[in-house]
């Protein structure tokens, strides 16, 4: 078990995420940027569905109470197991009653804290992500217990593992044209391209808007499935990006796509963060 | 025979494409919908195939290395296939409540649609409906087949909490709020059936191309229904 003692802004608990589910409504969730929850299981050996928690811009106070394995990746977060500084992509053996506190985010935002043989809540449609309506509870609410597998971790003598260093500050995203960016003219699609566009106060695991609007009189569409990085442009001209917890179909028309890299990359930033979208011609 | 300008086939990224159909959605092309997703499940290269009012979102599990193959497989399917048997889907009756305590906005709208409370509620309960796909919450019917009488658009300001279980008519549509969300539709009645259950197998017993049917009930029909439900012998399948 792990024991929560104070939450933080906003914890979660992820796996690789519940995939086979949209065609009833349901999200696929899971971590918001994969390469650093894939990061995070790897230095720990363990397998990639491994359930960690995602902590966003300031993480959790945790209690241990068994020994086992933990490391971290994504965004940098000031990190004290016992009171010492300990550093990203590094695993570090904790014992039972140690204590590890993680504080706010210094660059990116979205940290991950895996722990060896993984977190092990219920899992439901085949997931342990929490997701409101679905896990009994959508985010870690309280100061809880959480049950932990068995550490199988036999760490690696003489080998360093390199920080990688990852450009949270880069403001490019990558994006495919949408089935409806055909049907935007050149002043639409130049005011897309050629300016830089910041993320409204209004981003959270299910989507992302953007504060600039794009000025047009766009069609609603007949409702289709959207998936994780689709752009909508809503009637008033905002630019949502649909994020992992995001609705599974939409009504609005899908001016871009992030592709994997972006969507990583996006999850990242907050508020205010700059971004900017290069077409990238076909996939 | 399928005229081989119908559809269009997209990228979306990597390894997810989407089919999307020129016509206005209609019952022949939801089937055609259907038949294909399920021809589609059985191909080894289709990790999910979604539904939507006309189109289909393919992801496989790999890399898309030839669009155009995928164009010429739908035509192939869909040239052999002349006659599309009909999709034989399930009846549903559910049963609302239509009574003012549960139907915050009814008045407001059948003053708006200039029609009688009653006649609206007609309009609304005789009709049957067809579910298209599942989306926007867990549980969600897509349905068609609301009465052009019923039409009307979505609040300017959408509700910050519609509880679930509302039954309500926005646009052209009307729909069941299974869980608790923000919403723009005004709602016109509440129906103790529970449309999502993750702790059940399945989660969600309603199935594109199965039909619902509205049945109006008093509130205190109401009350029993929710018992029978919780004890588990009200049956509301056809």
């Amino acid at each position: 078990m792990i024991e929560i003692i104070r939450r933080g802004i906003y914890t979660s608990i992820q796996d690789a995420g519940r995939f086979n589910y949209q065609n009833i409504g349901v999200p696929i969730s899971g971590p918001m940027d994969q390469q650093a929850f894939g990061i995070a299981n790897q230095i720990l050996n363990n397998v990639y569905n491994t359930a960690v928690l995602e902590c966003s811009f300031m993480g959790p106070k945790i209690k241990f109470h068994k020994n086992t394995y933990i490391s971290i990746a994504g965004a940098e977060m000031k990190t004290e197991l016992n009171g010492e500084k300990i550093k990203s992509y590094t695993p570090y053996k904790v014992n039972k009653g140690d204590i590890l506190s993680m504080g706010t985010s210094k660059y990116g935002c979205r940290t991950y804290l895996s722990i060896s043989g993984g977190i092990k809540t219920e899992k439901v449609l085949g997931s342990r992500s929490q997701f409101k309506g679905i896990t009994s509870e959508g985010n870690i609410t309280k100061k809880v217990l959480i049950p932990i597998g068995k550490s199988d971790f036999i760490p690696k003598v003489g080998v360093m593992l390199k920080p990688i260093n990852i450009d949270y500050e880069n403001e490019i995203l990558e994006v495919y044209p949408g089935p409806e960016f055909k049907i935007l003219d050149n002043t639409q699609k130049k005011f897309l391209l050629d300016n830089v566009h910041h993320i409204s106060s209004l981003n959270n695991r299910m989507a992302f808007r953007l504060e600039e609007k794009l000025i047009c009189k766009l069609p609603e569409i007949w409702t289709s499935p959207i998936i994780p990085g689709t752009i909508q442009c809503t009637p008033d001209g905002s630019l949502i990006i649909i994020m992992r917890d995001g609705q599974v179909t939409g009504g609005y028309p899908r001016i871009f796509q992030l592709n994997k890299r972006s969507i990583n990359l996006l999850s990242q930033k907050t508020t205010r963060s700059r971004i900017r979208f290069k077409l990238l011609s076909k996939v | 025979m399928e005229n081989k300008s119908s559809f269009i086939v997209m990228e979306i990224n990597q390894n997810t494409f989407l089919v999307e159909w020129y016509q206005k959605p209609s019952e022949i092309l939801l089937n055609k919908l259907l038949f294909l997703r399920k021809t589609l499940k059985k191909h080894p290269d289709v990790l999910i195939c979604r539904m939507g009012y006309k189109s289909l979102l393919i992801q496989l599990n790999k890399k898309i290395k030839n669009l155009e193959w995928w164009n010429q497989y739908f035509n192939k399917i869909l040239i052999k296939i002349e006659k599309y048997k009909n999709f034989e889907g399930k009846k549903w009756i559910i049963p609302v409540c239509y009574e003012n305590n549960f139907a915050p906005d009814i008045i407001k709208l059948s003053k708006a649609l200039k029609l009688e409370v009653n006649e609206l509620i007609h309009l609304h309960s005789k009709k049957i409906y067809k579910v298209y796909f599942i989306g926007f919450l867990p549980g969600f019917p897509y349905l068609s087949g609301l009465d052009p009488r019923l039409h009307y658009r979505r609040k300017v300001k959408p509700k910050l909490n519609v509880p679930k279980g509302s039954v309500a008519i926005g646009g052209k549509q009307t729909g069941i709020y299974t869980a608790d969300s923000p919403g723009g539709w005004h709602i016109i009645g509440f129906t103790p059936v529970s449309f999502f259950n993750p702790k059940t197998s399945p989660p969600c017993f309603i199935k594109p191309g199965d039909t619902i049917c509205f049945e109006k009930i008093d509130s205190n029909s109401l009350k029993d229904i929710e018992v029978g439900i919780r004890k588990g012998d009200y049956n509301f399948f056809k």
